[in-house]
């Protein structure tokens, strides 16, 4: 899509400028829209995660005096070529935070603003905030300076540094600081249930889902679960989500006349199948798959990729308020608060293991001990 | 404004994933409304008054903006640097507690969504498809997590308007809506909502963004929004509520709002709980007169849907998907029933011949 773009002059007319942009911009508004229909999947790769007009009026050149003292403290983590997370320069002889869960295989590299690329050591591992510990080999780095006042308020603009003049992307505070429970992953049936009745009778099931493995029909009415008789919709709800993915439950079915007792095996929700708002969420970018169970975060409505999360995001006086840990969801970014990042730092130095061959990876996602499911934090459900 | 040639363009509503909370969320693939029908205001005390509305806004950028006191860089094509930057964070965050205050959530049997209180007896705006049919119990959640009751008021089903008013109280914190046709393209806008549904502990959940498009059916901003925001407010620098969230696209630059509008034209059949249709927006593309047979074509606009489809300047149109044409007023109304990109079959008659072509509809810019 080529966009319209403004010269500039001193004296800038906005008429023509709205008039220009204008014209250019309804086609392109719709182009946006009709995206949907090419891969999403395909135009995450190359295509910046920002806003089409903040591209056309060049919104991010605004901020780069803003992003300027932490891209000296800012890193790429990198696996080969491909980008896993940024991260943030904690001491100047080399220690990295970044986004412990997606740093995932062997042969990390951080990629420094000056364009080195070192090895990078996996120290220690953080399950409440989900942050790591890097080492390089390296002096006299740039320790990143962080926001000595209290949290930025809703409104506050915020920057997400990245290695380049301009921020990675940038956004706005949506919420004050608050805690996340960390959620547990619901195994998932597959089925979208008559809103218009009470009872636990089946509109729709999901292609290739739970359900539909279990030859369940539109129509069928869930009476049991199990032993568990089912009240109505809401309780079947309850119900279900209790279990995990991989959990078989015999589904107790009337269907026309006829009683039918059908089992159904959970998928997981990052599997085959995602339910209609996790579907939602997950329109417009990939998520971060550790996303839940932090101790405090403010949240932003900054379009990132889960890949720029794990480094700095800086206030207008370029101090940095906390790092970007986690994409999530569409209309939501988090952010771990700058106090919160240097409690877990003084955690992860003393847990070092003196023999840094016996350093704890983060477990990988989807293994059993799953940060999201099992973290000290968890409240309410 | 200038009607743009449509036959290349997907309508931006035929796809795009309705935002109604935790109940399933379909995209909506519509099937033809019923023909609108105008219902007669319903006997008894009349509707209240619309709720006062800000000044027209002029004509000209700088000095709407002038006029209404915001920071010059609103009229700018985008901040140039930090002082700019810092003039934009000082005036959101001025207006941003506000207009919080004025979000609510709203939660009517299984579906949730959001909404804004702009009367100070508690009339609540929202999205159509979250407050369904007049007279259901809603449960509203205020931003300070108070819960309190209201009932649900009339609707356009077509443009997606929906009315709720709190069943008592008198001194609501409200914010303005803001006149019909002010809203422009680029403006600087903020939306508010509860996405994913009400959590408690969170307050409305503030996002910053620019109009990208704008019609007299639908507003575009690259506010994100997402299943739960529906219903919630588009503010604009003032304050005033611009839009409603209705529908979102795959990417996160398609998000719909139903425009200001669509609310203050339609006050009093909203308020007197009225479920009505407006015209959908499809697009055929001709012009014509009344003629014994039906529709004497004069006009067949270039690369318009009928252009598209064969049809030529001269014929008669007889029908359209059916229905009988009568005359260009009857034909405009008829069109407005179908969803755009809907294709309906024509009867013609074509030097007395008669013949049959299908159109794709398109969608008027307007």
């Amino acid at each position: 899509m080529r966009f319209v773009r403004n010269d500039r002059p001193m004296q800038t007319s906005n008429q023509r400028w709205r008039e220009r942009i204008g014209a250019a911009g309804r086609v392109a508004a719709v182009a946006a829209a009709l995206c949907l229909l090419a891969s999403a999947a395909q135009a995450q790769e190359a295509r910046f995660a920002g806003s089409w007009i903040d591209e056309a009026t060049d919104l991010r050149s605004a901020f780069r005096e803003v992003v300027t003292a932490a891209r000296q403290s800012t890193v790429r983590v990198l696996v080969g070529d491909k980008p896993l997370a940024l991260g943030a320069i904690v001491a100047g002889d080399g220690w990295i935070l970044s986004k412990g869960s997606d740093l995932q295989g062997q042969d990390l590299r951080c990629r420094l603003s000056d364009g080195r690329e070192l090895p990078a050591a996996l120290r220690s591992y953080d399950q409440d905030t989900d942050l790591a510990l890097l080492k390089v080999n390296a002096e006299g780095l740039t320790p990143l300076h962080w926001r000595k006042a209290a949290d930025p308020a809703v409104g506050e603009w915020l920057a997400t540094v990245g290695q380049d003049p301009r921020p990675r992307a940038i956004g706005i505070v949506s919420v004050d600081r608050r805690q996340v429970p960390a959620q547990r992953i619901s195994g998932v049936l597959g089925i979208v249930l008559d809103e218009s009745s009470d009872s636990a009778r089946i509109d729709e099931i999901i292609a290739e889902s739970a359900a539909a493995q279990a030859t369940l029909q539109p129509g069928d009415v869930i009476m049991r679960v199990a032993d568990k008789a089912i009240e109505n919709r809401r309780s079947l709800i309850r119900l279900i989500r209790e279990y995990e993915p991989g959990t078989t439950l015999d589904l107790t079915i009337r269907r026309g006349e006829v009683e039918l007792v059908l089992p159904a095996t959970l998928t997981h929700p990052f599997g085959q199948f995602l339910s209609r708002i996790a579907a939602q969420n997950h329109m417009g970018g990939g998520l971060s798959l550790r996303r839940t169970g932090f101790p405090a975060v403010i949240q932003h409505d900054t379009v990132l990729s889960p890949e720029d999360c794990g480094g700095p995001v800086v206030d207008l006086d370029g101090a940095a308020i906390g790092l970007n840990i986690a994409r999530a969801g569409r209309t939501e970014s988090f952010a771990l608060p700058a106090d919160i990042v240097q409690a877990a730092l003084t955690r992860l130095q003393s847990s070092i293991p003196a023999d840094p061959q016996l350093a704890t990876d983060p477990p990988p996602p989807e293994s059993p001990a799953d940060p999201n499911t099992t973290s000290v934090n968890a409240g309410a459900q | 404004m200038k009607r743009f040639r449509s036959s290349a363009v997907t309508g931006l509503l035929a796809w795009g994933g309705l935002l109604c909370g935790l109940a399933a969320a379909a995209i909506a693939e519509e099937t033809a409304p019923p023909a609108p029908s105008l219902q007669a205001p319903a006997p008894g005390e009349p509707a209240p008054p619309a709720p006062a509305l800000s000044d027209a806004a002029p004509d000209s950028p700088e000095l709407a903006v002038a006029e209404t006191g915001l920071p010059a860089v609103f009229s700018k094509t985008g901040p140039e640097g930090l002082d700019d930057l810092r003039a934009i964070q000082a005036h959101i965050r001025s207006i941003v507690g506000r207009l919080t205050e004025c979000t609510v959530s709203v939660q009517i049997g299984p579906a949730q969504g959001s909404g804004v209180i702009v009367t100070a007896d508690g009339y609540v705006l929202t999205a159509a498809h979250v407050s369904g049919k007049p007279g259901r119990h809603v449960d509203v959640i205020l931003a300070n997590g108070r819960h309190v009751a209201g009932t649900t008021y009339g609707r356009d089903d077509t443009l997606d308007a929906g009315l709720i008013k709190l069943n008592s109280g008198k001194d609501w914190a409200h914010t303005d809506m803001a006149p019909a046709d002010s809203i422009r393209f680029g403006e600087w806008c903020i939306s508010t909502g509860h996405p994913g549904g009400f959590q408690e502990g969170r307050t409305p959940v503030v996002r910053l963004g620019r109009v990208i498009f704008v019609t007299s059916r639908v507003v575009q901003s690259d506010c994100e929004l997402v299943g739960g925001d529906s219903g919630g407010p588009l503010f604009d620098m003032q304050g005033r509520v611009i839009g409603i969230n209705s529908r979102i696209g795959e990417d996160t630059q398609a998000n719909f709002h139903v425009p200001i509008g669509a609310y203050a034209k339609s006050w009093e059949r909203l308020v007197k709980s009225e479920s009505f249709r407006s015209h959908s927006g499809a697009l055929l593309g001709i012009s014509g007169t009344k003629e014994s047979s039906g529709l004497k074509i004069t006009k067949v606009h270039p690369g318009e849907p009928a252009a598209e489809a064969g049809v030529q300047e001269g014929d008669i149109l007889v029908t359209l998907g059916a229905n009988k044409v009568t005359s260009m007023q009857q034909l405009i109304e008829l069109v407005g029933t179908y969803h755009p990109r809907r294709e309906v079959e024509l009867e013609l008659l074509r030097d007395g011949k008669p013949i049959e072509l299908s159109v794709r509809l398109g969608f008027r810019f307007d």
